[in-house]
């Protein structure tokens, strides 16, 4: 046995085995296998939502997010678009950049 | 005059084709950090990534480096942001006309803190068109990707493409 690897026994429910079982099946691989790859894509599921709640909230920002969801920030832009969040910017706020950009000296 | 700029705009610009003349008409400058976690996007062959890379490698776009390390770690402290976005704001702080682009909320609220001059990627497209950098086809075009991308709210855009459709 790989001296890394670490043993865990846990007690399941039957529709946890079910979906387990389901996974084996369909991925055609044991059922150690199929669990290594559902704990895998809850962790990012997991991270994900909590990368996207943080970022809802104003606590992070959008590389922090990424970071967090173990995401490029390009991909975080797009789940955070998924799920409907947007800029805050203001049409005050846009006023104002557009006159920044334009009062500033020619290079 | 120097413009600071994170990823998000960066990344947002690129898709709307006017990155290049943005920074061909004001000096631009990104963090090592900045520029790291575009090209992320590389090996996807993001266009984004792709652009950026080739305006580094022309020197239309500069890296710059040895940005005070303890300014950037406290904004992370303080503001919850990652290495690109707290450099790009101490950056912009460091810089002689402080003037930041970001879309990033959470840049956004520390660079208002700071105090410093804010832009983003609609004003970027909209004060090209004004001083004639882009054609009206072209603002139209950009504005529609950033439409599409649903970064901003939809009233803003519309507000951006109707300006641009008046003249």
């Amino acid at each position: 046995m790989d001296k890394q690897k670490k043993f865990l026994g846990a007690r399941i429910e039957p529709e946890i085995m079910e979906i387990v079982n389901k996974v084996s099946e369909e991925k055609k691989v044991d059922r150690t296998s199929a669990i290594k790859i559902l704990v895998s894509a809850g962790w990012k599921e997991l991270s994900l939502e909590k990368a996207l709640q943080l970022y809802k909230e104003g606590k992070i920002s959008v590389d922090k997010a990424a970071k967090i969801a173990g995401l490029t920030v390009s991909e975080m832009m797009n789940e955070i678009t998924i799920h409907g969040i947007k800029s805050d910017e203001t049409l005050e706020e846009y006023r104002e950049g557009v006159k920044l950009l334009m009062d500033f000296k020619e290079l | 005059m120097i413009l600071a700029i994170d990823s998000c705009s960066i990344i947002l610009l690129a898709k709307a084709m006017v990155l290049e003349e943005l920074a061909k008409w004001r000096k631009i400058m990104i963090t090592k950090e900045v520029f790291n976690e575009v090209l992320e996007g590389k090996d996807k062959k993001l266009l984004d990534a792709l652009v950026l890379e080739r305006l580094v490698k022309e020197r239309i776009i500069i890296i710059k480096e040895n940005i005070n390390k303890k300014l950037i770690q406290k904004f992370k402290t303080d503001f919850g942001l990652g290495g690109g976005e707290a450099g790009s704001i101490a950056l912009a702080l460091e810089s002689e006309d402080k003037a930041i682009i970001t879309d990033n909320k959470q840049g956004r609220k520390a660079a208002k803190i700071q105090r410093l001059k804010l832009s983003g990627s609609i004003d970027v497209i909209m004060a090209l068109y004004k001083l004639n950098k882009i054609s009206k086809e072209k603002a139209i075009g950009a504005l529609k990707v950033l439409k599409g991308q649903g970064w901003f709210q939809d009233y803003l855009i519309e507000t951006a493409l109707q300006e641009v459709q008046d003249g």
